[in-house]
């Protein structure tokens, strides 16, 4: 492992983050992997980042907080264009304003159309309020829209 | 050949004795008359035992043909793959074969009995036209300097009437192939990319411009040609790679003669990453936007592959509307949405 992760890691365990083993393993995965493809070493990876570095000075976050935290900006900026379809998606969704018994699952990184929607009722009348919320979807093709993105990452 | 034999890195020969006999056994010894040889009663592959360096000239048997082995959940181009051995020297750094980077090299020497298997293969559905390829496994000419394989198969199986036979390459030397009678049912193919992939991802392999010629020298020959886009990186800069490619090859090539084109994104099995981190720790590679598709292989995330398809197909289509061009290991909706084709007997 080069020493400069280790380094990395090491700065988020300073500011409170335990780390278990597959923890450690994801996050210098992330981090060599961004520190490579954008050609900066890899405690800029975190240093610079001025997220990161106010969440590992908040005192007000407990370790596990932080890590999720962390994490999430990591994947987001390994992973840019699927983490715009993903908030997107999930932000045309909310827009809907569907019945809070109803989810959206879309497939795995929208590797297809297909949605799946689940639902649970207690009574009659609530199914009927279920099927009337669920009646927004049939205007809106929200993959589509998840996955329109003119921006190429390179 | 002394290149070969060194890219071949080859210090021992092991010979199933059921092969012994064959001429292309007698072509292997011949070319590796300095090497220690041992015969042995059967290759037993699942308890091989054998190690990289060691060349194995195997009997194949059951089936060599078989359906390319595509992924159930995306779309098949309806191929067929003929195995006449197993391993590369090409060493591309995402090929599959390094999943099994601790085997030998293995060619199966009884030539006839493949070509007795795609004969009878073909002659079941006299009516139907086979697309039968030898380049999932091996390179299709990697291994001519040593064994000759499509010196024997090319005029052979060219007699069968509803067959078309693919050479799939990265290799540039095709002079061998010049001569033979094809009878216009075989289709020699390259794999391409932008000269910097080649140089960063394959670069064992003959250049661009290169294999473009060779291309051009085979269809002057009277053969049809093919070239597959596969696999397609995604770096920076691959606009206007691809595009300078698609250029090239029309601008050396007869588009009438071309008889398809595929279009493939990079992708692979999950565990092979760590292989390419180990193997070729300066390969970019693994950098992109990959995430596990419907069939867990890693992959672009959908709207980057569709970019990359639609760019592709625009340029080529601005040279010809005629070449079919299809999308390898993609659904449907995707080859719909970016205006590929779907590959029909009438095709070819």
């Amino acid at each position: 492992m080069d020493d400069q992760i280790l380094l990395a890691v090491a700065e988020l365990e300073k500011s409170g983050i335990k780390l278990n083993k597959n923890h450690r393993r994801d996050l210098c995965e992330l981090i060599s992997e961004i520190s490579r493809r954008d050609g900066i070493d890899a405690v800029s990876v975190l240093n610079e980042d001025k997220e990161i570095t106010e969440l590992l000075q908040n005192a007000a976050l407990n370790g596990p907080k932080k890590l999720g935290r962390v994490k999430d900006i990591l994947v987001a900026r390994r992973y840019p264009t699927y983490t715009r379809a993903r908030l997107t998606f999930s932000r045309r969704v909310n827009n809907l304003k569907l019945d809070s018994r109803i989810k959206i699952v879309p497939t795995p990184f929208f590797e297809d159309n297909k949605i799946t929607v689940e639902f649970s009722y207690e009574s009659p009348d609530g199914l009927r309020e279920v099927l009337k919320s669920l009646e927004k979807l049939d205007k809106i093709d929200l993959v589509k829209e998840a996955l329109e993105d003119r921006q190429d990452s390179y | 050949m002394t290149l070969l034999k060194k890219r071949l890195k080859i210090d021992k020969i092991v010979i199933e004795k059921s092969v012994a006999n064959q001429s292309l056994t007698a072509k292997i010894l011949k070319t590796f008359e300095d090497l220690p040889v041992e015969f042995v009663e059967a290759i037993t592959l699942s308890k091989i035992g054998y190690r990289p360096g060691e060349l194995i000239v195997a009997q194949r048997r059951g089936k060599s043909i078989k359906n390319c082995p595509g992924t159930p959940v995306y779309q098949c181009c309806d191929y067929y793959v003929l195995n006449l051995g197993i391993g590369c020297f090409f060493n591309c750094h995402y090929c599959f074969l390094h999943h099994y980077m601790n085997s030998p090299l293995m060619i199966f020497a009884n030539l006839s009995d493949l070509i007795a298997d795609v004969q009878e293969f073909c002659a079941r559905r006299p009516k139907r036209i086979f697309r039968v390829g030898s380049g999932e496994f091996v390179d299709s000419l990697g291994l001519d300097e040593i064994v000759d394989f499509n010196t024997i198969l090319v005029p052979e199986l060219s007699r069968i009437p509803n067959l078309l036979f693919e050479i799939k390459t990265k290799s540039q030397r095709v002079e061998h192939l010049l001569k033979l009678n094809h009878r216009g049912r075989v289709v020699v193919s390259w794999s391409l990319n932008p000269q910097e992939i080649i140089d960063e991802d394959e670069p064992e392999t003959d250049s661009l411009i290169d294999r473009i010629k060779a291309a051009a020298q085979c269809q002057k020959a009277g053969y049809r040609v093919g070239f597959h886009f596969d696999p397609m990186i995604h770096y920076s800069g691959w606009e206007a790679g691809y595009s300078e490619v698609i250029d090239m090859v029309f601008s050396n090539l007869k588009a009438d003669r071309i008889s398809w084109i595929s279009l493939g994104a990079l992708r692979f099995n999950a565990a092979l990453k760590p292989i390419i981190k180990k193997k070729f720790p300066e390969s970019r590679l693994i950098l992109g936007e990959l995430v596990p598709g419907l069939d867990k292989k890693l992959r672009y995330f959908l709207p980057i592959r569709r970019r990359m398809f639609a760019g592709a197909i625009k340029r080529i289509r601005s040279h010809t509307k005629d070449v079919p061009v299809y999308l390898c290991m993609e659904d449907a909706t995707l080859a719909a949405d970016v205006g590929a084709s779907r590959l029909s007997q009438g095709d070819y």
